[in-house]
C-alpha cells in the first residue's frame, strides 16, 4: 500500500492565486460560521428565561452534530445511520467516569470523546469495508446492539433506569451554553480545516470514486478510518457536554435513532458536503421544528416527513445549492427539477 | 422438553418473520432499494385488518371538515379506489378498452366492491372479517398504494445515489407512522380471535394462530416462487434484476416492471401485516423495529431469495427464542445485529443470494 503521507497543509505548495491572504482560509470560514451563529443566536438569548437559553444551547448542539455527521456523510459519502452511537458513548463515557470514578468534568469530557473515537477505530475496521446502504444499515444495527448492551450491563451503566450525573459543582446553564457553543465552534473549525486540507481532498476523492482514489495512491482504508474516528470524537464531545447539561442519561434517550435522522436532515436542508450547509440547515430546521412543535403538536412529525420528501425532490442540493452562488431559485427551476427527475437512461 | 418447546416457538416466529420479510427482500433484490418504509407497510396492513375485524367499534373516527367518518368506512372507500386504480393500470386488457374506458369500468367495479357490505347488510350485521380473509382485501389496497408510490416518487430517484431513495422511503415511513398515529392514537391494537387457542402435542403447546400463519407463509412463498419462475411478468422481473440495461434492450418496460414488483411486494407485506394482527399488538410506532429485523434477515438469507428469507427468518427466530429464554430479552435484540454485522463482514451476499440489482 503506497503510503499517503499526511503531509502538513502548510508545506503543500499553494495553488497560484491562493496565497497572500490576510488569514488562512479555514480560519476565515470558521470566523464567518462563528459570526453566523453569533448573529442568529445572540439576539435570541434572554438569560432571564430558561426556554431561550435552552433553545440556544440545543441549537449549538445541533450545529455541532450536523457538522460532525457531515464530515463522514457529506465529505466522504459514507451515510451513517447510527452516528448517534458516538453521541451516546460520549455521554456514557462522561457519565460513568464522573459517577463511578469521580473524575472532574474537564477530564471526563475529553475522555468521553476519546472513548467514542476508540470505539470508532474498532468497529470501523469491519464496517467501513461495506459500502452504500450496507454501511448505513450495519451502523444502524450497531447502534441498536450497543444500546441494548448498555441497557443490559446495568451494574456499570445503570441499565434502563439511567445514570444521574453529580449536580454539586455543575456550572450554570449559561456556562453550558458557552461550552456547547465552543464545542460546536470546534466542530465547524475542524470541518473548515478538513475541507481545505489534503486530507479533505482525499475524502472527496473517496466520495467521488473510491477505486480510482485507491489507484491514485490514497490509503483509502486509513483515510476513512481517520475521518470516522475524528467525527466520532467530535460527536462524543457533544454527547458528553449534553450529558452533564441534562444531568441524567438513559440509553433510549442518548442512543436515539431520531437524533441521527435529525443530523442527516439538517445537512440535507443546508447542503451536504459543504461547510456552511449543516450550520445553516441546523439553524433553519431546528427553528422550524420548534415553531411547528409549539403550534401544531400533532402534526409536526408528519410535516417533517413531508418536508424531507419535498426537499429530496425539489432541492436535492439543499439551501446552499438552491440559493447559493448559482443565482436565484425560481419556481420554474423547481418545476423543471420535478419534471426532469423522472427515471432516465442508465448513468 | 423445554428446549424443544423453545425451538418450536422460535420456528413459528421464524415463519412469521419470513412472511414479513419477503416483500423487503424482493424490493431490494430487484430495485436495489432498501425500503425503510417496510415496517410501516406491515403496520398499515395490520391496522386495516384490525379495522375490518372490528366494524362496530366507533372509537376510531377521522374528522373531515365539519363531519366525522368511521375508519371502517374509509377502508371500504380505499378498497373501491384501489380496485378502480388497479383496473385502470393493469386490468381488463382483454376488453380492448383504452385506459379511460378501463378506468370507468374499474370505478364501477370499485364502487360496487366498496358498497357491497353496505347494500347487503344493515350496519349491525357487518361481518367481523377474519384476518385470513382480510389479507387479500388489504393486499389489493396495498398493491394500489405501492404502485402509486413507486410511479409517483421512487421511480424518479431510483437512479440517483443511494442516499436519495433511502431518504425518500424514510420520509414516507415518517408520514405513514404519523398519519396512523393521528388516526389510531398510540394504543396497541390486536385482533382478538375466539375459539381454540392451542394445539397440544404431548407436552408441547402450539398456538393455533401461529401455526396457521406459518402454513400461510409457506403457501405464499411457494406461490411467489412459482409466479417469479413461470409467468411472463415473473420473467421480466428476474430479467430486470439481472441486468437492467440488457432487459431494456430486449424490450422490457423497466418502469412498469419496477412498479409491478414494488406493488406486489408491498401487497405481500401488508397482507403479512394483516396475518400478524392476531399475534402481535401493533402500534403506529412499531415500523422501524420491523424494518430493522427485515434488513437483518434479508442480509442473512440473501437478497431476493425466497428460501433465503425462510432460512434467515427461521435462524433469527430460533436464535432469538433461545437467547431470549436463556440469556435475556435485551440480548436477543442485540444478537440480531451482531449476526447481521458478522454476516455482512464475512459473506456480504448472504447465505443464498439470488435476485440482485445490476
Amino acid at each position: 500500500m503506497p503510503a499517503a503521507a499526511p503531509t502538513p497543509v502548510t508545506s503543500t505548495p499553494a495553488p497560484p492565486g491562493a496565497d497572500r491572504r490576510l488569514l488562512p482560509t479555514w480560519l476565515k470560514s470558521a470566523l464567518v460560521a462563528g459570526l453566523i451563529v453569533f448573529v442568529v443566536v445572540y439576539p435570541s438569548l434572554d438569560f432571564t428565561t430558561g426556554y431561550r437559553l435552552r433553545f440556544a444551547t440545543f441549537l449549538a448542539m445541533w450545529i455541532g452534530l450536523a457538522s460532525s455527521w457531515n464530515l463522514l456523510g457529506g465529505y466522504t459519502g459514507y451515510v451513517d445511520f447510527g452516528h448517534v452511537v458516538f453521541f451516546g458513548l460520549g455521554a456514557y463515557g462522561v457519565g460513568m467516569l464522573m459517577v463511578k470514578s469521580d473524575f472532574p468534568f474537564w477530564l471526563a469530557l475529553p475522555a468521553g470523546g476519546v472513548a467514542a473515537a476508540a470505539f470508532a477505530l474498532v468497529i470501523g475496521v469491519p464496517t467501513l469495508r461495506l459500502r452504500g446502504p450496507y454501511f448505513s444499515i450495519a451502523m444502524l444495527g450497531m447502534l441498536v446492539a450497543v444500546r441494548e448492551i448498555v441497557r443490559s450491563l446495568s451494574s456499570i451503566t445503570g441499565g434502563g433506569s439511567g445514570l444521574s450525573l453529580p449536580i454539586v459543582g455543575a456550572p450554570t446553564y449559561e456556562s453550558f451554553f458557552y461550552l456547547m457553543a465552543a464545542v460546536a465552534g470546534l466542530v465547524v473549525a475542524v470541518s473548515a480545516w478538513v475541507r481545505r486540507s489534503q486530507f479533505g481532498l482525499q475524502l472527496a476523492a473517496i466520495r467521488e470514486d473510491e477505486i480510482a482514489a485507491s489507484m491514485k495512491g490514497i490509503n483509502v482504508a486509513g483515510v476513512k478510518i481517520r475521518v470516522f474516528a475524528l467525527s466520532a470524537f467530535l460527536t462524543g464531545l457533544l454527547g458528553g457536554v449534553n450529558a452533564y447539561w441534562v444531568g441524567y442519561i438513559v440509553p433510549q434517550q442518548v442512543f436515539l435513532e431520531a437524533y441521527t435522522v435529525q443530523m442527516i436532515m439538517m445537512g440535507l436542508v443546508g447542503g451536504l458536503g459543504t461547510l456552511g450547509g449543516p450550520v445553516l440547515g441546523a439553524i433553519v430546521l431546528y427553528w422550524l421544528q420548534q415553531t411547528l412543535w409549539a403550534n401544531f403538536l400533532d402534526w409536526h412529525q408528519l410535516s417533517l416527513g413531508l418536508l424531507l420528501i419535498a426537499l429530496i425532490y425539489l432541492m436535492p442540493q439543499g439551501l446552499l445549492g438552491a440559493f447559493g452562488r448559482r443565482g436565484v431559485y425560481s419556481v420554474r427551476r423547481l418545476v423543471e427539477t420535478w419534471v426532469t427527475s423522472r427515471s432516465g437512461d442508465d448513468r | 422438553m423445554e428446549l424443544t418447546q423453545v425451538i418450536i416457538n422460535g420456528l413459528l416466529l421464524g415463519g412469521l418473520y419470513a412472511l414479513m420479510v419477503l416483500g423487503f427482500s424482493i424490493i431490494w433484490g430487484v430495485l436495489g432499494i432498501v425500503n425503510l418504509a417496510h415496517g410501516e407497510f406491515v403496520m398499515v396492513g395490520a391496522l386495516m385488518a384490525w379495522v375490518l375485524f372490528n366494524p362496530d367499534r366507533t372509537d376510531v373516527n377521522v374528522v373531515l371538515g365539519s363531519g366525522e367518518m368511521a375508519v371502517y368506512d374509509i377502508v371500504w372507500v380505499a378498497v373501491g379506489v384501489a380496485v378502480a386504480y388497479v383496473m385502470y393500470q393493469y386490468g381488463l386488457r382483454w376488453t380492448r378498452l383504452g385506459r379511460v374506458g378501463r378506468g370507468v369500468v374499474g370505478a364501477l367495479v370499485g364502487t360496487a366492491a366498496s358498497a357491497l357490505p353496505y347494500l347487503a347488510l344493515s350496519a349491525a350485521d357487518w361481518p367481523k372479517i377474519h384476518p385470513i380473509f382480510a389479507a387479500p382485501i388489504v393486499a389489493v389496497v396495498a398493491f394500489a398504494l405501492g404502485d402509486v408510490f413507486e410511479r409517483g416518487l421512487l421511480n424518479r430517484v431510483i437512479e440517483k445515489e443511494h442516499l436519495v431513495p433511502l431518504l425518500t422511503t424514510f420520509g414516507v415511513a415518517i408520514v405513514f407512522a404519523n398519519v396512523a398515529q393521528l388516526i389510531f392514537g398510540g394504543d396497541p391494537r390486536q385482533v382478538i380471535l375466539g375459539g381454540r387457542a392451542n394445539v397440544q402435542v404431548g407436552e408441547i403447546v402450539i398456538p393455533t394462530v401461529r401455526l396457521m400463519v406459518f402454513v400461510v407463509a409457506l403457501v405464499t412463498a411457494g406461490l411467489l416462487a412459482l409466479w417469479l419462475a413461470r409467468t411472463r411478468t415473473g420473467r421480466t422481473i428476474r430479467a430486470a434484476s439481472q441486468h437492467k440495461m440488457a432487459a431494456r434492450v430486449v424490450g422490457i418496460d423497466i418502469d412498469r416492471t419496477y412498479a409491478i414488483t414494488f406493488a406486489t411486494a408491498v401487497a405481500l407485506t401488508a397482507a403479512a401485516g394483516a396475518l400478524i394482527s392476531p399475534i402481535q399488538p401493533i402500534t403506529p410506532a412499531i415500523g422501524p423495529e420491523l424494518t430493522l429485523k427485515a434488513f437483518a434477515i434479508t442480509a442473512l438469507g440473501g437478497l431476493g431469495s425466497i428460501h433465503g428469507a425462510f432460512v434467515g427468518g427461521i435462524l433469527l427466530g430460533v436464535s432469538e427464542a433461545i437467547v431470549g429464554r436463556y440469556v435475556g430479552a435485551g440480548w436477543a435484540v442485540a444478537l440480531a445485529f451482531v449476526v447481521l454485522v458478522m454476516v455482512l463482514f464475512t459473506r456480504p451476499r448472504g447465505l443464498f443470494g439470488k435476485l440482485a440489482p445490476a
